[in-house]
């Protein structure tokens, strides 16, 4: 009797073949699968990898043609201007969240509800005036504060449109706002712009006492400005004889110029009596 | 036996050298298809199970029709076409086998509607011909060192061909 195709010695020899081959490839899969020998085959696999990065890298300065120099030369240049550009753009952004994340933790201490806005154009040196991106749409009145940061005062609303306002700086020539100094004792004053870094707190009585480094904060006279918002420290006094008040030149903390997000405090209307 | 073992761990061996040696050069050097040059030499010089064995593994493990097509291509050819063991049959036998892994590649695309307009598709296909091309000088290289290697150290390790 003949026997079947698969019981004879050549298919057993092909088989056994096919089982070492397949078995070997079986065990050398499973032990890299398995947690001590794993390093030992990825440190094979690296180190013929990190040959081959060198080899590669050595043959290519080698044969590299001046085209393919200069070409690489420009895609790292534009490579570069780009990577700036981006690394700009998130600085910018990175300085905006910082901002906005101040105002929000003012807006959260303080009992008046905030309308946060955006600087989107400035005046020129002379007029000391902001424009917003919020307006009587959006609740903006006028006459309120304009804080930055950490609940500094830069400026209030002098006019209101539909989606934008104007801000006056406290630099601002025509710019007035109630003060108070908290030196030894409270004493009260009137801000006014000087168009310059520093600005002047009028009307202080001769015997104020008025220390250097006392800090300026605002009255809260007029009611549409908060009491409390910090405006800066005084940094000289101007006194003249014969005359009933004193000028203190007061220093901002801040400079307006380096903020983009500005938050517009509201208030409350008062009938007038 | 202990050629099966050998060929298992040769395979490794190229399959590490390929993906972390050749692929790391950026350019046509990593096109060089080492592991489908060594499984035509296989094919040819060792046994024609042995080559079988060795294109349907690097199939499975790539998911490469290609290579699943000349698992089954390759021995009919090899018997049939190919059967002398001189260089230009070795010659044909990978160019043959591997144009009909490509064509088999592209009737497959043609019929999958969803693969037709895919970038990757088209970039692959004319790697596949730089590759059909590379065959020939990598195949002439390998069979000198096959027979260089047969009349040296093969004999010495005991490692005959079996087939």
């Amino acid at each position: 009797m003949p026997r079947a195709w698969y019981f004879t010695e050549k298919t057993k020899k092909i088989a056994q073949r096919l089982a070492v081959f397949f078995g070997t490839l079986a065990v050398l899969w499973f032990l890299s699968t398995i947690s001590w020998f794993a390093p030992a085959i990825h440190a094979v696999r690296s180190t013929v990898y990190a040959v081959s990065s060198v080899t590669a890298q050595t043959f290519s300065r080698i044969f590299a043609s001046e085209e393919s120099i200069a070409r690489q030369r420009d895609l790292c240049l534009s490579q570069l201007a780009e990577q700036s550009s981006r690394a700009a753009t998130l600085t910018a952004s990175a300085d905006e969240v910082e901002e906005w994340r101040q105002l929000l933790g003012y807006e959260n201490r303080i009992t008046r509800e905030g309308i946060a806005a955006r600087i989107i154009s400035r005046g020129t040196a002379a007029s000391s005036i902001v424009v917003i991106d919020r307006g009587s749409h959006d609740g903006v009145q006028v006459g309120a504060a304009v804080i930055v940061n950490n609940g500094l005062l830069i400026g209030s609303i002098t006019k209101v449109g539909e989606f934008q306002s104007t801000v006056r700086l406290i630099e601002d020539r025509q710019s007035v706002i109630p003060a108070a100094i908290l030196g030894q004792q409270r004493t009260i004053g009137l801000i006014t712009g000087n168009e310059g870094a520093v600005v002047s707190m009028n009307y202080i009585p001769q015997d104020a006492g008025i220390v250097l480094g006392d800090s300026v904060v605002t009255s809260g006279l007029g009611g549409k400005i908060p009491e409390g918002l910090f405006l800066g420290i005084v940094t000289a006094v101007t006194t003249e004889q014969n005359a009933p008040f004193v000028v203190a030149t007061v220093t901002p903390v801040h400079d307006s110029r380096d903020f983009t997000a500005v938050l517009v405090l509201s208030y409350a209307e008062i009938a007038p009596l | 036996m202990r050629m099966a073992f050998f060929l298992a761990l040769l395979f490794s061996g190229l399959l590490v050298c390929e993906v972390s040696f050749l692929w790391t050069w950026n350019n046509w050097i990593a096109a060089i298809p080492l592991l489908t040059i060594a499984g035509i030499l296989v094919m040819q010089r060792i046994g024609i199970v042995e080559g079988a064995a060795w294109f349907f593994v690097l199939g499975i493990i790539r998911l490469d029709i290609i290579s699943i097509v000349i698992a089954f291509i390759g021995p009919v050819l090899l018997v049939k076409l190919f059967s002398a063991r001189s260089l230009y049959a070795l010659l044909g036998l990978g160019l043959v086998a591997f144009g009909f892994g490509i064509v088999t590649l592209g009737v497959t695309h043609e019929l999958v509607t969803w693969l037709k307009d895919s970038t990757v598709w088209k970039m692959s296909y004319s790697t596949l011909f730089v590759q059909e091309v590379l065959l020939v000088p990598g195949l002439f290289c390998g069979s000198n060192l096959v027979r260089w290697f047969e009349r040296t150290i093969w004999s010495r390790i005991a490692l005959k061909p079996l087939s």
